[in-house]
This record gives structure tokens, sequence and C-alpha cells, in this order.
């Protein structure tokens, strides 16, 4: 039978050590707070903003109130509007998430002639959107063409069928959607996490006094320490490349090199973080709390799960300095859409700043805590 | 004094550590090729001054200076020629002797050459050929220690800093150490602190701090005949 006496001391011990550690009371009230913020505001996996480019003739009355009816709906907003020709590249460019291509002849002559020329054109990238995008054009267009053509002679709109192109993850695999988004992730994990706690290693051993008494700079500690973490990141997340094509047949369309590329540029911001929190956590448990602290948020707010799209937009400037949020774009655009220049630059620009600002903070934070 | 090893000067240094003064106008001439003994109770400053000495800490008040064959070298040179083993456990639990030898023969970028030729001549000179292998985890506290000096001697400094290298060490292993140091005390200036009062009389010069400020700076027997004591440690007592 244990015994209280003991209990009770335990108890009163932990506490005390752990009260009097004012980081770990932050992280234990932080938290829960941030997380239940988060769910409770701003991440929902309710399909909005669906960014939606509709191409018509210009006289096609029809067409413009289903437009209409679209964006009034609330799920859909205007993407770019494109013209007939590179409809397919508005896509690619992710400036629109679907295209509605309604036949020049005018709307109301193809339905009665049964509908199939009206093309539906959805970026898949992520299957479950691109579900419920099919199912809300679908109903939305039935039910205004109903309404619209309810005092027709006949008295009955005919059944509207649309011609529905899925792109970039034709299968609606949500493998395809979750596995280049992994590899950032596992990249992400690997030099944030390792890295601070690999720093913080050296501090708690009492190591990282006689690295900075030797003959070394500071650039070379963190260098040292960032590179070997990153090299292991690097190793792992292609290592996932591999085992997702062998296991899943995903083949990275935009070819190794841009990857790799993208990967370099995030590994800036992540080593950064983990260098921040290094200079904050004076124990290994610490940097490890730290670590989870930036890791949760930076998960939840990367559309790894929950898109972005969906965000309330006075909380999607979180998502916005979230790099991990640019490395998931830029890896699924490079692995599954083929990794379309242009939205490489879109991706890595913010990357490349984020990185650069978080550089220059860590640093700065970590000389002063020498 | 040897003119070729680097001495220093303390003037008027004063360090705030927190709330406490840990240092104030510590006035002090380590001369250059001696044993310096820096003794003191726990709390006296010792740390602080060593740390300073090492650059880790800037002095809040008075001068550090290094001088070497009479000139003196700007402090941001003098870091490459110090070597400091500080107090609290420094080496990687992980790592093994040799392994440990080949990290910091790499910081101090030394030809693969002479880091064998120098790492094989310090194993010998503190016995730990036979446990180059083994983890530094697994030494003893004795071996540890050794094992943290050599590290910092493949440099070949000229101003060696040892914090407390005595303490939680066994007599006997402590013997070894201070055998070690003598060792080596011709090539290099050394400054130990130590708050075993016994070990003064290892030293070729003593500093005596106490609540950060200096009782005595002097050879051990004339701060015996100044203070009319039989043992350094007395002059706590008076």
């Amino acid at each position: 039978m244990p015994r209280f006496s003991i209990i009770k001391a335990f108890f009163k011990k932990e506490i005390a050590q752990t009260l009097r550690d004012k980081k770990m009371i932050a992280m234990i009230f932080f938290a829960p707070i941030l997380q239940m913020t988060l769910f409770g505001f701003a991440l929902t996996n309710e399909v909005k903003n669906i960014s939606i480019s509709c191409i018509y003739s210009p006289g096609d009355v029809l067409a413009r109130t289903i437009e209409k009816r679209f964006l009034e709906s609330g799920w859909f907003v205007p993407a770019e509007s494109a013209e007939r020709t590179d409809y397919s590249k508005i896509l690619s460019k992710r400036k629109a998430e679907a295209v509605l291509v309604m036949p020049s002849q005018g709307l109301l002559k193809e339905i009665e002639r049964g509908s199939s020329g009206i093309q539906l054109l959805i970026d898949a990238v992520n299957p479950q959107r691109a579900v419920q995008i099919e199912n809300y054009v679908k109903n939305i267009m039935s039910q205004t063409v109903s309404q619209e053509l309810k005092n027709t002679p006949a008295g009955l709109a005919p059944p509207v069928d649309l011609n529905v192109k899925i792109l970039y993850n034709p299968s609606l695999e949500s493998a395809f959607f979750m596995i280049p988004a992994l590899f950032g992730f596992i990249l992400c994990i690997f030099t944030v996490m390792l890295t601070g706690i690999s720093l913080s290693k050296e501090k708690e051993n009492g190591t990282f006094e006689k690295l900075i008494s030797s003959p070394v700079t500071v650039w070379e500690i963190l260098l040292g320490k960032t590179f070997t973490y990153s090299i292991l990141g690097f190793i792992v997340a292609f290592s996932m490349v591999i085992g997702a094509y062998l296991l899943f047949g995903i083949t990275v369309k935009g070819g190794i090199l841009k990857l790799f590329l993208i990967c370099s540029i995030f590994i800036v911001s992540s080593c950064s973080v983990a260098i921040f929190i290094s200079t904050l956590a004076k124990t290994q448990q610490q940097a490890m709390m730290g670590s989870l602290i930036f890791l949760f948020p930076a998960l939840l707010l990367s559309g790894l799960i929950f898109p972005v799209e969906n965000i309330p937009v006075y909380a999607r400037w979180i998502a916005y300095i979230n790099p991990l949020y640019y490395l998931l774009e830029a890896l699924r655009n490079i692995v599954l859409k083929g990794g379309d220049w242009i939205v490489l630059i879109q991706t890595a620009v913010p990357l490349a700043l984020i990185g650069t600002a978080l550089l220059i903070f860590g640093v700065k934070k970590f000389n002063s805590k020498l | 004094m040897n003119k070729n090893l680097i001495s220093v000067s303390l003037t008027k240094v004063g360090k705030k550590m927190l709330e406490t003064q840990a240092l104030s106008d510590v006035s002090l001439n380590f001369e250059s090729g001696k044993i310096h003994g820096v003794i003191g109770p726990d709390g006296a400053g010792k740390t602080t001054l060593i740390r300073l000495l090492a650059g880790l800490l800037k002095p809040d008040s008075g001068k550090i200076e290094y001088f070497k064959s009479g000139n003196q070298i700007p402090n941001t040179l003098i870091r490459k020629r110090i070597a400091y083993l500080p107090q609290e456990q420094s080496l990687y639990a992980d790592l093994s002797c040799m392994e440990h030898l080949e990290f910091f023969s790499n910081i101090y970028n030394m030809s693969k050459k002479d880091f064998k030729q120098k790492s094989k001549k310090l194993l010998e000179m503190v016995g730990l050929s036979q446990f180059a292998d083994r983890k530094a985890g697994n030494l003893s506290g004795g071996m540890y220690k050794k094992l943290g000096v050599i590290c910092v001697l493949l440099n070949s400094p000229d101003l060696l800093l040892l914090d407390e290298p005595t303490i939680g060490v066994d007599p006997l292993s402590r013997r070894d150490l201070w055998n070690l140091i003598h060792g080596i005390s011709n090539e290099m200036t050394v400054i130990c602190s130590t708050s075993y009062m016994d070990e003064a009389e290892k030293c070729g010069k003593v500093h005596i701090l106490n609540e950060g400020k200096v009782l005595a700076s002097d050879l051990p027997g004339n701060i015996k005949k100044q203070f009319k004591i039989k043992k350094i440690e007395e002059v706590f007592l008076l």
C-alpha cells in the first residue's frame, strides 16, 4: 500500500519545483490557452473561401446569376478572371481552386442540350476539399437553374450535368495531399527539436562554457550544430521521398532539385527558431517543451490538416508568418503539380524573408545570452 | 619569470553578478611562467575571477591586461592562447577520451600528424592511454578531470586557467593532478583556483580572496611571515 506521506512529500517537491520555474508556468498555461484559441476561432475543417473563376460569354445572363450565387453563398471568393485558353494555368499557379467553364454559345442552350459542355476543373491537391467543392458547385448550379427556369414552358428545369475534371490528384487520394506535407513536417521536427535540444544539452552539461572559451566563433558553434541536424533532417525527409514512391507511387513531379532548394531555404527558419529556443531553455526538458510550443501551432496553422483558407482573415496573418505554411505550399506544388516557378518564388521569397528575420533575431538573442 | 609566456595584470577590477558584488577593486599581478593559486572559501569570487581572465565575462570597472615578452596583447587576440577548464563537468559523457581529443584538435585546427603525436604524449602523461576508448561518462572523478585538462592542453596554450580542478577528487587523484600541473608549468603560466587551503603550498604564488576582495597576494612563505601563521588557511581565522 503506497504511503500517503511519501506521495505528499513528492507532490510538495514537484509543485515547488514546477512553480519556481517561471518558464514552465508560462508553458503550462500558455499551451492550452493557445490551443483553445486556435481550435475555437481559427481552425475549421469546413470548406470555405474557395477561389473560383467562372468563364462565360459576356451576354450569358444565367451564367452571371450562377456566379453571383456562388459568391453570395459565402463558400466562394472570386478568383482572378481567366481567358478561355489559360484556365488550367490559373489552377497550377494557385490563383483559383476551381474554374467553371461555361460554353461559349450560352449556358441556357447548353443545359437544354444536356449540359455536357459545362466543364468544372478542380485543384484536387486536397482531396476532401475537392469533393466538397464539386458538391457545392453542383448544388448551387442545380438550385439556380431550377429557380431561374421554373417559368419555362416545360415547367421543370433539366438536370445540370457537369464535365468534372480533377487535376493534380485525379484519384483523390489523401496520401497525395498528406505525404508531401509530411516531408516538410519531419524536416521541421528534426531541425527545430533536435537542434534546440542539442544546444541546450551543451548548456545543461556545462560543455558550452568550455566551447565558447575555445578559439571558435559563435557562428562556428551554431553552424556546426545546425548543419548536423539539417543533414539528418534531409536524409530522413529524402528517405521519405523514396518511401512515398515505393509505397504510394508518389513521384516528385517538379524534380528533386527544387525540393532541395525549398527545403534548404526553410532550414534557415527552423534552425533560427531552434537557436532562439535554446536561448530561453536552460535544460533539454525546457528545450523540448519550447519546441512543442512552436511546433504545435506551426503545424495547425500550416495547412497540413486544416486549410489556411478557412482561417478567419483576422487570424490568418499568423499562418502568413509561419515558415511551415510556405514550405508545405511549396512542397505540394513541387511534388504534385510539377513545381511551377511562379508558385515556387511566391513561397520561397516569404520563406527566405522570414528565415532571415528569425536568424538575425535568434543569433542576436543567442549572443546576448553568452 | 619567463618573458615568452603570458603575464596578466588586473587593476581595480569590479564585477557584479546579479545582486552580489562578486569582485570589488581587485588588483593582482599574475607573472608569467608560474603556478598561481587563487585561494579562498566558497563565494570568495574565484570563479568570477577565472571567468573574467578567460574573457567569458567583462569587468564592470577596472581593466585586465595581458602581456607577452613585455608587450601588451589585445584582448581579442589573447583568446587563442588561453585554455580554460571550467569547474563544472565540461566533457561529453557519451564520447570516448580519444573522441574528445579528436574533437578539440579540430577546434584548434591541428594537423592530423600533430594531433597524433600530442594526443599520444598527453594520454601517456596522465596515464589514460589504456582508457583511450572509454567514454568520459564511465571515467572516475580523477580521470575525468585529467581528460579535461589534456583536452585544453592540446592547443599548447600560453595561459592555462583551471577553476577548482581538484574539487570532488580523491586525495590520490588530487596528487596526480598537481603533479600534472607542475609538469607543464615550465611551458605555460598556470592560474588555478581552489578552496583547498593546503593546495596553496603547491603554488609558486598565492592570491587569497575573500568576499570579492584580495586579502593577500605573495609567495606562500611570505604570506605566512606577513600574517605570522603556520598554515595559509589561518589567514581566514585572523
